[in-house]
C-alpha cells in the first residue's frame, strides 16, 4: 500500500509573466489508493494533472512512475505509461455509440476491419467487472450525465490505465448518483487501480479518499492521511486562513410580480418535451433557484426568457408586458439582464478590451451618448467603477479581456449585467469555474441586487450555491417542475436529489424513471 | 405534350439520366467524405476540373483511356492533398481554400491547354470504350438503359456508393473520420491525430472527385473543355446536404439532379416547346436551389418545432 506509484517533483509552470499556475509543486501517490487533490478553483490542481497527462508542458520538474523517470509530452505517452484521465468536460463523440467511443483509438480488428462484436464484448465484460451497467449500443447523445461519466471511466479502463485521474467527477451528479459512483470507485480500488480525484468537496474527501494533498495558489500545502485531519483543518489549509463568515440572505418584503411564466412548453429536436407546462411567478426581492440535472430544460427556459428561443407555447410576462414577439433588444430594455452559462462565447467578446466588455450593454443608452457619438469619458468612468467595485485584477481598461483569469472575466460579466438590471436577472451558472474570492464577490452583489427589490432567477448545478443564496427553488426533471420548495432550509440534499432524478415528485405521481 | 410521354417511354432518356448522374454521384460522395471529417470542401469543383484535364492529357499522350482515368484520379487526390495542406496543416479558412483551389484549377487548365495546343478552350481526349454486357443487354428496355454502350465508370459510381457506406460502417478509418468530424477534441484526447485523419479523408474525397472529372472528359465527352464541369462539384455538395450524410440518399439526390439535367437537355429538342433553351439550361441549378431551400426549411422545422400548434390567445 505504501509504495509510491507516481512521484512529481519540483514542477513549475507559468503562463507568462506573473501568471504562475504551479510553483515548485511536489506530489506523491501510492499504489492502490484513492488520493484527493484538493484546493480552491485556481489553486493549480487541474494544471498539475494536465502536466501529468501530457496536455501541458512544465517549465521544470520531473515525473517518476514506479521510480522510473519519464518524460510525458503528450497524452499518448501518458496513456502508454498507464495514466488515464476523465476530464471535467466529457471527451465523448455524441453521434457514436458507447462501444465505439470506448474503443476509439484502440479499435479491435478482424481481417483488417473494425470488429464491432469484440468492442461490444469488451464493454460488456468491463461493465460487469466494475459493476457499471451500460448498453454498448446506445448513442452517447441519449445518455444521462452519470452514464456518460461511466463511459468515460470505461474508456480509461479499456486503455488499461492503472492510474486514473478524475477531474471534479461529482460536479454534475446528484447526491444519489454520487453515492453510487463512490461504490464503483471502491470497486476499482479493490481491483488494484490507483485513483486521483481532483475536488474541493470536503465531505467527499472524507467519505472515499485515503490521503489528501492540498494545494493553494500554485503550491502544495501538504499531504495528509484523511483519517487524521478534520474537515475544518482541510478547509483552513485550502483557503489559507479561516473562511469568511457565511452569507446570510436577509428577507425583504416581496414586491410586485416581475416575471410570470405561464404554462410554457417547448419541444426538443428529438420530439420530446424540453419544457412541459412550466409555470411560476417571481416577485421583486425574491430569488428563485432552478435545481436539476443539466439538460432537463434549464437551457430552454433560459433561452425563452432571454429571447433566444421564440418557438414555444404558453406565455411569459416580463414586468407587465408579454414577451412574445419582443426582440432581444426590447427584452433588455424592459430591464432583464442575463449572466450566460458560457462566458467565453456568450458572456464576453474575447477580441474586445476590458472596457468594451464592461460597457457593452450601455452603449446605446442615451446617458452615455452625446448626440450620435459615444461619451468615452462616461463609459470609462462606468468601467472604472465596475472594476473597483468587483475588484477585477487588471492592468489597464484597454487590455484585452482574454488576459483576465476566468474569475475576473466572470466578474466583468456579472458587473455589467447586475449594473444595468432594472427588473429581472437571469443568472445561469454565475460562478462556475471561478475562484473562491470571485464567488464571494459575485454572490454578495447578486444578493444586494435582490435586496434592492429586483427579481432573480438562479440556475446552478451547484446545490450548495442554490442553498446559500435562495430560500425558494423549483426542481426540473425532463422539462417538468417536479417540486416547488418554499423553504430550502427544510429540504435535505438527499430529498432534492430524489426530485432531480425524478424518483420522487410532489404531485404524488411517484417514480417515473 | 405527346413529346413528354414519348420521352419518358424512351430507354435512351434513362440512359442519359445515368450518364449525367454519374459525375454528380462522384462529386456528392466526395462532399460526403469531406463533410464526415468536418470539412466543408467546396474545392470539389476544382478537383474535378484538374482531373478532367489530366485525364484528357494522359489519354492522348499514352493512347490509353484507362491510364487517363488513373491520371484523373491522381490529380483529384493531389488536389485533396493540396486542400488538406492549406486547410488542415496551415489552418486557412476552408471556404477561402476552396475558392482558391477552384480558381487555381480553372486558371491552370486554360494555361496548360494553351501551352499544349495554342487554343484556350478545349483539348481532345481518347474516350473510354463503352461496355456491352452480353445476354443482359438483350433484356427489353432495362437492357438498353443499363447494359448497352454503358461507360464502366457508371458501374463504378454504384460500387463507390457501397464502398463509402462500407467505409463508415465497417472500417477503423471510417469510425475515426466520424469521430474527428463530430468532436475533434475528443478524438485527439484518445491519441488520434485529427490532422492526419482529415488529410486522408480529403484525399479520398479528391480521388472520388477525380473519377467524376475523368468521366466527364473521357466518358461523357471525348475531350476536355474549360466549362465542362459546369458547377457539378457544387451540385454534388447540395445533393450531399439534402441526403443528410447518408451515402445512398446522397446518391439518389445526385441522380435526381442528373434527371433534371437530362430533362433540360431533352426538352430543348421538342419542337412544340416554346421555352428558350437558355432558360431550360438553368433547370438543374434552379432545382438544386429549390431542393436546398426545402431541405433547410424542413431541418429548421425539425429543430424548432412548435409544441401543439394551438392558436395564439390574445
Amino acid at each position: 500500500m505504501s509504495t509510491p506509484i507516481l512521484r512529481m517533483q519540483g514542477i513549475c509552470k507559468s503562463y507568462g509573466p506573473g501568471i504562475i499556475a504551479a510553483d515548485d509543486v511536489s506530489f506523491t501517490v501510492d499504489a492502490g489508493e484513492i488520493h484527493a487533490l484538493a484546493g480552491e478553483n485556481g489553486a493549480g490542481k487541474t494544471t498539475l494533472m494536465k502536466i501529468l497527462f501530457g496536455m501541458e508542458r512544465p517549465q521544470s520538474g520531473d515525473i517518476y512512475i514506479r521510480d522510473e523517470r519519464v518524460l510525458i509530452t503528450d497524452p499518448n505517452i501518458a496513456m502508454a505509461h498507464g495514466i488515464g484521465m476523465v476530464h471535467q468536460h466529457f471527451m465523448l463523440v455524441d453521434d457514436l455509440t458507447v462501444a465505439e467511443n470506448v474503443i476509439l483509438g484502440i479499435e479491435p480488428k478482424k481481417h483488417g476491419l473494425l470488429d464491432r462484436e469484440a468492442a461490444r464484448a469488451l464493454v460488456r465484460s468491463m461493465a460487469e467487472q466494475y459493476d457499471m451497467s451500460v448498453d454498448p449500443d446506445s448513442f452517447i447523445r441519449d445518455l444521462s450525465v452519470a452514464t456518460k461519466q461511466k463511459v468515460e471511466i470505461l474508456k480509461v479502463l479499456a486503455r488499461r490505465a492503472d492510474i486514473v485521474i478524475l477531474d471534479e467527477p461529482t460536479a454534475v451528479l446528484t447526491p444519489q448518483e454520487t453515492k453510487r459512483f463512490f461504490e464503483q470507485l471502491s470497486a476499482l480500488r479493490k481491483a488494484g487501480r490507483t485513483i486521483i480525484i481532483i475536488t474541493h468537496k470536503l465531505s467527499e474527501i472524507k467519505t472515499i479518499c485515503d490521503r489528501i494533498t492540498i494545494m493553494r495558489k500554485g503550491r502544495t500545502v501538504g499531504t495528509y492521511d484523511v483519517a487524521s485531519i478534520s474537515e475544518q483543518e482541510i478547509s483552513r489549509r485550502m483557503i489559507g486562513g479561516d473562511p469568511s463568515p457565511d452569507l446570510i440572505p436577509e428577507p425583504v418584503d416581496p414586491g410586485p410580480v416581475l416575471l410570470s411564466v405561464q404554462n410554457v412548453s417547448c419541444i426538443a429536436p428529438s420530439g420530446k418535451f424540453a419544457l412541459r407546462d412550466v409555470h411560476f411567478d417571481l416577485r421583486g426581492g425574491e430569488m428563485l433557484g432552478i435545481v436539476g440535472v443539466e439538460g432537463n430544460g434549464q437551457r430552454e427556459l433560459v433561452d425563452i426568457l432571454t429571447g433566444l428561443r421564440t418557438a414555444y407555447d404558453g406565455t411569459v410576462i416580463l414586468a407587465g408586458t408579454t414577451l412574445r414577439g419582443m426582440s432581444i433588444a426590447r427584452i433588455r430594455h424592459q430591464g432583464l439582464s442575463f449572466v450566460p452559462e458560457d462566458r467565453m462565447t456568450v458572456g464576453v467578446n474575447l477580441d474586445g478590451s476590458l472596457l468594451d466588455n464592461a460597457t457593452a450593454a450601455i452603449r446605446d443608452d442615451r446617458s452615455f451618448n452625446v448626440g450620435p457619438f459615444q461619451a468615452d469619458r462616461k463609459l470609462a468612468a462606468f468601467a472604472r467603477r465596475l472594476v473597483s467595485r468587483y475588484e477585477v485584477q487588471h492592468d489597464s481598461l484597454r487590455e484585452s479581456i482574454r488576459h483576465l483569469s476566468g474569475g475576473n472575466m466572470q466578474k466583468v460579466v456579472c458587473g455589467r449585467e447586475i449594473g444595468i438590471c432594472k427588473t429581472v436577472l437571469v443568472a445561469d451558472q454565475p460562478t462556475r469555474g471561478v475562484d473562491v474570492g470571485a464567488v464571494r464577490t459575485i454572490h454578495d452583489q447578486i444578493e444586494s441586487l435582490r435586496r434592492h427589490g429586483k427579481a432573480i432567477l438562479l440556475i446552478s448545478s451547484d446545490l450548495t450555491e442554490i442553498r446559500t443564496l435562495c430560500r425558494q427553488a423549483i426542481v426540473l426533471h425532463q422539462g417538468e417542475i417536479v417540486a416547488r420548495i418554499d423553504d430550502l432550509a427544510g429540504c435535505s440534499e438527499e430529498e432534492l436529489g430524489l426530485y432531480m432524478l425524478g424518483l420522487k415528485r410532489q404531485d404524488g405521481r411517484g417514480a417515473t424513471s | 405534350m405527346r413529346e413528354f410521354f414519348q420521352l419518358f417511354a424512351t430507354p435512351g432518356f434513362y440512359a442519359m439520366i445515368l450518364q449525367l448522374s454519374t459525375p454528380l454521384v462522384f462529386a456528392a460522395l466526395a462532399a460526403l467524405v469531406s463533410n464526415k471529417a468536418g470539412v466543408l470542401n467546396i474545392g470539389i469543383e476544382g478537383a474535378m476540373v484538374s482531373a478532367a484535364l489530366s485525364a484528357a492529357l494522359l489519354s492522348t499522350l499514352t493512347g490509353s483511356a484507362a491510364l487517363g482515368v488513373l491520371a484523373g484520379v491522381l490529380a483529384g487526390i493531389l488536389m485533396g492533398l493540396f486542400f488538406a495542406l492549406c486547410a488542415v496543416r496551415l489552418r486557412t479558412n476552408h471556404i477561402l481554400v476552396g475558392i482558391a483551389t477552384n480558381i487555381l484549377a480553372s486558371g491552370v487548365a486554360v494555361f496548360i491547354i494553351y501551352a499544349v495546343t495554342g487554343n484556350k478552350s478545349d483539348y481532345p481526349g481518347i474516350a473510354m470504350t463503352p461496355w456491352n454486357v452480353p445476354i443482359l443487354k438483350e433484356l427489353p428496355f432495362i437492357g438498353e438503359i443499363l447494359f448497352q454502350n454503358a461507360n464502366p465508370l457508371i458501374y463504378l459510381a454504384v460500387i463507390a456508393v457501397i464502398a463509402v457506406r462500407f467505409l463508415f460502417r465497417r472500417t477503423v478509418l471510417g469510425v475515426r473520420i466520424l469521430a474527428v468530424g463530430k468532436n475533434e477534441v475528443a478524438a485527439a484526447s484518445v491519441g488520434i491525430s485529427p490532422a492526419r485523419v482529415k488529410t486522408i479523408a480529403l484525399m479520398i474525397a479528391g480521388g472520388l472527385a477525380g473519377f467524376g472529372g475523368a468521366y466527364l472528359s473521357l466518358g461523357y465527352m471525348s475531350g476536355f473543355n474549360t466549362g465542362m464541369v459546369a458547377g457539378r462539384g457544387f451540385i454534388g455538395i447540395a445533393a450531399e446536404a439534402i441526403g443528410a450524410g447518408h451515402p445512398v440518399a446522397t446518391a439518389l439526390f445526385a441522380v435526381l439532379f442528373g434527371a433534371v439535367n437530362a430533362f433540360s437537355l431533352a426538352a430543348q429538342t421538342f419542337p412544340s416547346f416554346a421555352i428558350p433553351y437558355e432558360l431550360l439550361n438553368t433547370l438543374p441549378y434552379l432545382t438544386t436551389t429549390i431542393g436546398l431551400v426545402i431541405y433547410s426549411v424542413l431541418r429548421y422545422r425539425k429543430a424548432h418545432p412548435s409544441p401543439t400548434h394551438k392558436e395564439i390567445k390574445p
